[in-house]
């Protein structure tokens, strides 16, 4: 678990990782992956563990974080990340091996658990635009609290959820099962709603793979998506 | 990507709720719910909380020795948002600097695009500096940038993501 971050920031604790001693560097770097990227991040807390396991709520604790702090600082105004090189040699290593990291596919479907399913964003905004119409009424109650978070999705699902008609969009796209799109797939092809074949290979690099196989069945199920569009 | 996912959680009723009956005891543990909820904010597994929607089942609860309140199990509906590796979203960019710009994407606030990965976009300095390619695409404050997630990472002590993004591919960028 812990290396899907890690993975993904070592650019970005660059800045960091030099000046600290590489404490980590050994073990991290044991964690490196099919992608051949070397990863340098800071492990500087433990409190980033993992302890989902228990199901009431734990208490958030606002303690120090050094990451984020640190994090940014690295990257931010303090010190490019090339002026840590003369100090530790490991700086020109990791940036030399790691010219140009691969892209990362979109396997996410062994990743869900049993009881999650991924959504559209078009599906999400239906939902999310209907809690919206029973706020209004629930809102007059001072104890009903809504996450801080529930706007900003909303917000997100206004500007990325290009079908009116959400049934609709899944009946179509329900057509790529039978190219072997998973479902999680089929909800990225709906958020990315790709105005041609070009554009969807471009950005899901796995569909491309099968290619020959499934290009005109994906052309039609594009087809058929842009009638659905609502703008 | 949203994600719609059922949660069994506990939910602690204080005692002085407990005195009504009936559809009042319910209502306490909805309202006790959706406090919990709201405050949990988000989770490594399932991402950042959006909404309940629904109460799947309410279990027996369990009267607790030391505070005399009681726990019931139960079983409710949501939606969450979790940012994928490889996933395309649509982000807005807040900050740029010479190494890169920081974005928001919906409920994750710290989404970071290194210059390094934007191809043929070069810096220009001022005082609202931005970003600009042959074409004279810009990427500024404010602008809706396309990318692709490189990594995540939860951060246990903000419970916040933190989302490296890049654009490297056909197709990414302003929109």
């Amino acid at each position: 678990m812990a290396e899907k971050g890690g993975k993904g920031f070592s650019s970005l604790s660059k800045g960091k990782t030099i000046s600290s001693s590489g404490k980590g560097g050994g073990k991290e770097s044991n964690l490196s992956t099919k992608q051949g990227r070397k990863i340098s991040i800071c492990t500087s807390s433990s409190s980033e563990s993992e302890d989902e396991g228990s199901l009431s709520p734990p208490p958030i604790t606002p303690s120090s974080d050094k990451w984020g702090k640190g994090g940014k600082a690295g990257f931010g105004g303090k010190g490019t990340p090339l002026s840590g090189i003369s100090s530790n040699g490991k700086a020109g290593k990791s940036s030399s091996s790691d010219p140009s990291p691969k892209i990362p596919t979109f396997e996410i479907e062994g990743e869900l658990g049993k009881n999650v399913k991924c959504m559209m964003d078009c599906e999400a905004l239906d939902v999310l635009e209907r809690i919206q119409e029973s706020m209004v009424i629930l809102s007059e109650n001072p104890d009903i609290k809504l996450p801080e978070s529930f706007i900003k999705g909303l917000q997100y699902a206004k500007s990325t959820s290009c079908f009116k008609n959400p049934e609709k969009a899944r009946h179509v796209l329900e057509e790529l099962k039978k190219q072997k799109v998973s479902d999680t797939e089929i909800c990225l092809v709906a958020n990315i709603c790709p105005e041609s074949v070009d554009e969807l290979f471009a950005l899901m690099p796995n569909l491309k793979e099968k290619k020959k196989k499934n290009e005109s069945a994906v052309k039609d199920v594009l087809g058929e998506l842009a009638k659905l569009k609502s703008a | 990507m949203y994600l719609r996912v059922e949660l069994p959680w506990n939910v602690l009723i204080p005692p002085e709720n407990l005195d009504a009956k009936g559809v009042m005891l319910q209502r306490a543990i909805i309202v006790r719910l959706m406090d919990d909820f709201a405050v949990r904010k988000a989770t490594k597994e399932h991402g950042y909380f959006l909404a309940l929607t629904s109460l799947n089942s309410i279990g027996e609860g369990k009267v607790r020795q030391d505070s005399g309140g009681v726990l019931f199990p139960v079983v409710f509906s949501c939606i969450s948002f979790k940012p994928f590796k490889g996933e395309i979203l649509k982000g807005v960019v807040t900050k740029i600097m010479k190494q890169g710009v920081f974005l928001t994407c919906g409920p994750i606030e710290n989404i970071y695009i290194p210059a390094s990965t934007m191809p043929d976009y070069e810096y220009v300095q001022g005082e609202n500096p931005v970003f600009m390619n042959d074409s004279l695409s810009k990427i500024e404050n404010g602008v809706a940038l396309r990318f692709v997630v490189m990594g995540t990472k939860w951060v246990e002590s903000k419970r916040e993501f933190q989302v490296l993004g890049s654009l490297k591919l056909d197709f990414l960028g302003p929109v």
